[in-house]
């Protein structure tokens, strides 16, 4: 069993638990700061509008849209980085202004801008290059977004007319619009706002041939073709006048996908491997122990960008194992058996447990040998460790009324409170069943007895265990939000009638998978109840498998007819001695079957920060409909509740 | 005949499964057409259509029959499955996930090749008669533990899945059951298609093809789209505050 890495609270830990709290609240889990150095508020904060924005982008693109934190905005093409607020005064603008730097970049993503390798490398080498790629590239993703969308249309017309989000900038400086090169205005005119003065000044010069090419493309397609060579065609003019990069407005962002930094290292790593000497001195100097003159590295297997990209954009569902292709747990169990006892039971390196060690033990399925390994893990169920019972008494508090609320909604669901009719005794006559025994008389037949009525409240026969995740990879918001969830969930729990459980799980290889019990099905929410509650502690791995095992053995021990386990989790199932990957997921799908087949119904919420990602290994693992993935953790308190009514 | 825009070989899957007796299971999300089909398929074979809407306290007895009062007599009445065995007509069973399992076990006997319905109460059994079928639809994006089909029920259907029309589709079958005109239809239909991204990540469910129906009937009937789209398109598909303004700016970028 494992032993807990903390130690019991006393007084001072007390105080050291509510400290570190507060820290954490204050740097990691509150609003963003929304001023500068001198204590100045900035504009509106993203967080405020990041609700509507992300269906709203999804929508619209089509897109899986993640949103991520950076200024100035830009894509890696996994997510979307907005700056954290818009530039000051707060404006209603604000929101619009969030909505067209989204649509540059994703249009950048969504119209293949961005996928061509040999593109991105000449731009990320020269910067007048690149802001006039960028400047041409969006005029035309942002027109192609208003043909589309007339109200997208009216709303860059607005903001033509808007001075804010207009600001150039050279990569973070401002630059004023005085004194800007007559040969840079085509480029701004109908894009973004302009001063007066400049306004209409138009130059008839290569910028304005440039941006009236790139106006009359028609397709993405041909826009790929001829950006590049629009952008050289500029960058030479420009360069010929020594005019330098045209700035960009704040609005535009900038490309930056991190990918591109990392090639361009790669590439300068193997420009200068003829310096590390030839492999055959490397290894005579290894052997003789003597220093290289240029330390050797590891050759490292290198896939080029598109053949990534290709992987990534062309990965198949059916690449990942299906529930249906794997062996059936139940009848084909025994044969399975046979076969795992005669295969070499693992890894060399695994522990043998003593024959009195506590716990229970599960068998597992390897997909990697395709078999069965008889009583590999090893699952114990200590009570997890308390903390002060403030960590959970101030949540509560904190949260009282989102509590109230969903004790509301979960008032429907604490009884069955109905007439039932049918019964041999009770205070009223069934009048349907009374009519159908007089029928039944009058036909010769004999009746049915059962023609009374009582109005009861009986419990649900509903049991719900709630699992979550406290491997390492939670540590920080996902367990801050794990931890508000539980706490209100548990609120909302208390006041139904209703058997439920709360277990955290995380550990370390096969021998040490730890079921922490937080609270139990026959406990009450006592002081070491909530003490356990509220201190959640992250550590170790996911070995999912053995847990929804185990957790399958506690629900089959209950006698209700309805049993429900609720999976809280972050990521993929994975440990350190080779349980990750298929064997991971075939794993856990086929504990799923499992407890499928014992009765259970099994619902997963993933908080993982992938969510497409997710939805590739959930699928198989859950089956469709039945997990449910959280792009922010923040949404968990209010959706766990919220599953959970869907569910029973 | 009901008018039905056919999406794939659903029509001559029923048919051959009509003729060979078998009973059917259509699958597919809200408002994409499930009921439409069936009755436009029994027009088709020009049988008669038996629907039940089946709901929680749903009993054996509510399908097959009772014994009834009538003047001084009971009577024996049939329930709607049994008089489809009679009359040789489809029996519907909308939303059959929402009756209770084992109720269900009653059709097991006339979805084999027995084809038989045993009436206890009056110890007889009804031979199906021919052109009898059961037809049972669902939902399957309904994500609760009591609402789930039986294994030993699923497994004796033939499966149509249905999904909502490719957008062309969406749009001609928006403009004949409104009469709007295509350009109404084709903003309501981007709306939906729209929407639609949202499944899983917000919504249970996109705008269906009815929800678009619907608008337009309102547009037709005189309501502007804003209006229309606002009561149907934003009002019916979400609570959830910050979803409600994500849909409403999509609708202010569609419409203009």
């Amino acid at each position: 069993m494992a032993a807990p890495t903390w130690t019991p609270e006393d007084e001072e830990q007390d105080d050291l638990d509510r400290s570190e709290k507060l820290l954490l609240e204050r740097f990691l889990f509150s609003d963003p700061v929304l001023l500068d150095g001198t204590g100045r508020a900035l504009g509106t904060p993203l967080r405020s509008l990041q609700g509507t924005l992300e269906p709203w982008l999804r929508m619209i693109t089509g897109m899986p849209v993640i949103i991520g934190q950076a200024d100035p905005p830009c894509t890696d093409l996994e997510r979307l980085y907005l700056p954290l607020a818009a530039p000051e005064p707060p404006q209603k603008i604000d929101a619009l202004l969030y909505r067209t730097l989204s649509l540059v970049q994703l249009g950048f993503w969504q119209h293949g801008l961005l996928d061509s390798h040999s593109t991105l490398k000449a731009l990320y080498k020269d910067w007048v290059l690149r802001s006039c790629w960028h400047l041409l590239a969006a005029r035309w993703v942002l027109a192609e977004y208003g043909r589309e969308f007339p109200g997208i249309a009216s709303d860059l017309k607005f903001l033509r007319d808007q001075a804010k989000g207009s600001e150039l900038r050279v990569n973070l400086t401002p630059v004023p619009w005085d004194g800007l090169p007559r040969a840079f205005l085509p480029l701004y005119e109908g894009l973004c706002w302009m001063p007066e003065d400049l306004r209409g000044r138009r130059s008839t010069g290569r910028a304005a041939k440039a941006v009236e090419s790139i106006e009359n493309v028609d397709s993405a397609t041909t826009l790929r073709l001829s950006l590049l060579g629009q952008a050289r065609v500029l960058r030479e003019e420009f360069k010929a006048r020594s005019l330098g990069p045209p700035p960009l407005p704040w609005f535009l962002g900038i490309i930056r996908p991190e990918w591109i930094l990392r090639e361009l290292e790669d590439d300068a790593a193997h420009t200068n491997a003829w310096m590390k000497g030839p492999a055959p001195l490397q290894s005579l100097l290894a052997r003789t122990g003597r220093k290289a003159p240029f330390r050797p590295e590891a050759p490292q297997e290198r896939r080029g960008f598109r053949a990534r990209l290709k992987d990534r954009l062309t990965r198949k569902k059916e690449d990942l194992p299906s529930v249906g292709s794997m062996p059936a747990y139940g009848v084909l169990r025994d044969e399975a058996h046979a076969k795992a006892r005669q295969v070499d039971t693992g890894p060399p390196d695994l522990p043998t447990y003593p024959d009195d060690q506590q716990g229970f033990r599960y068998d597992e399925w390897d997909a990697d040998q395709g078999c069965w390994r008889l009583d590999l893990v090893h699952v114990s169920e200590p009570p997890a460790p308390g903390g002060s019972v403030t960590g959970y008494t101030d949540l509560a508090t904190a949260h009282a009324a989102e509590i109230l609320q969903i004790k509301r909604r979960f008032e429907a669901l604490r009884t069955e409170e109905r007439w039932v009719g049918g019964l041999p005794e009770g205070p009223e006559v069934d009048i349907d069943r009374a009519i159908l025994a007089r029928t039944d008389i009058l036909a010769g037949q004999n009746p049915d007895p059962r023609v009374y009525r009582q109005f009861i409240r009986r419990p649900e026969p509903l049991c719900v265990m709630t699992l979550v995740d406290l491997s390492g990879s939670t540590q920080g918001r996902v367990l801050h939000a794990q931890q508000r969830a539980l706490v209100l969930f548990a609120e909302g729990l208390r006041s139904l009638s209703l058997a439920h459980a709360f277990y955290g799980f995380n550990g370390e290889r096969a021998a040490q998978v730890n079921m922490w019990r937080l609270k139990d099905f026959e406990e009450s929410y006592e002081e070491e109840v909530l003490r356990r509650m509220g201190n959640l502690r992250a550590q170790g791995a996911t070995r999912l498998g053995a847990v929804l095992r185990h957790a399958t053995h506690r629900l089959r021990l209950r006698s209700e007819g309805k049993r429900l386990l609720i999976l809280i989790s972050d990521g993929r199932p994975e440990d350190r001695d080779g349980y990750r990957g298929e064997r991971g997921v075939a794993d856990s799908a086929m504990a799923v079957q499992e407890a499928t087949r014992a009765g259970i119904h099994v619902h997963c919420i993933s908080l993982d920060k992938d969510p497409s990602a997710a939805a590739e290994y959930l699928k198989p693992v859950f089956g469709a409909g039945r997990f449910l993935v959280l792009p922010k953790v923040e949404q968990l308190a209010k959706r766990l509740p919220e599953l959970f009514v869907s569910l029973v | 005949m009901a008018w039905y825009k056919p999406l794939g070989d659903e029509i001559a899957l029923f048919e051959t499964a009509a003729r060979r007796n078998l009973p059917v299971l259509i699958k597919g999300p809200t408002g994409c057409g499930k009921t439409r089909f069936v009755r436009h398929m029994a027009e088709r074979l020009d049988r008669p259509l038996i629907t039940v809407a089946c709901q929680e306290d749903l009993s054996a007895a509510d399908l097959t029959g009772r014994y009834v009062l009538e003047g001084g007599d009971t009577v024996w009445r049939d329930g709607p499955l049994t008089r489809a065995a009679r009359e040789g007509a489809i029996c519907y069973l909308d939303e059959v996930v929402e009756a209770r399992a084992d109720v269900l076990t009653v059709l097991h006997p006339l979805t084999d090749d027995r084809r038989i319905l045993p009436l206890e109460r009056l110890g007889q059994e009804v031979e199906a008669q021919e052109g009898f079928q059961v037809v049972i639809s669902y939902n399957p994006g309904y994500q609760s533990m009591r609402k789930e089909l039986k294994e030993s029920t699923r497994q004796r259907f033939v499966s149509l899945s249905f999904d909502y029309p490719t957008p062309e589709t969406e749009r001609e079958i928006v403009v004949h059951e409104s009469g709007c005109d295509p350009k109404t239809a084709a903003q309501l239909v981007q709306l939906g298609v729209r929407s639609r991204k949202l499944k899983e990540h917000g919504l249970a469910e996109g705008a269906s093809t009815r929800l678009l129906i619907y608008a337009a009937t309102l547009v037709e009937a005189g309501l502007t789209l804003e209006s229309a789209c606002e009561a149907t398109l934003v009002g019916s598909l979400t609570d959830d505050a910050e979803l409600t303004a994500a849909l409403r700016e999509l609708l202010r970028a569609v419409l203009g």
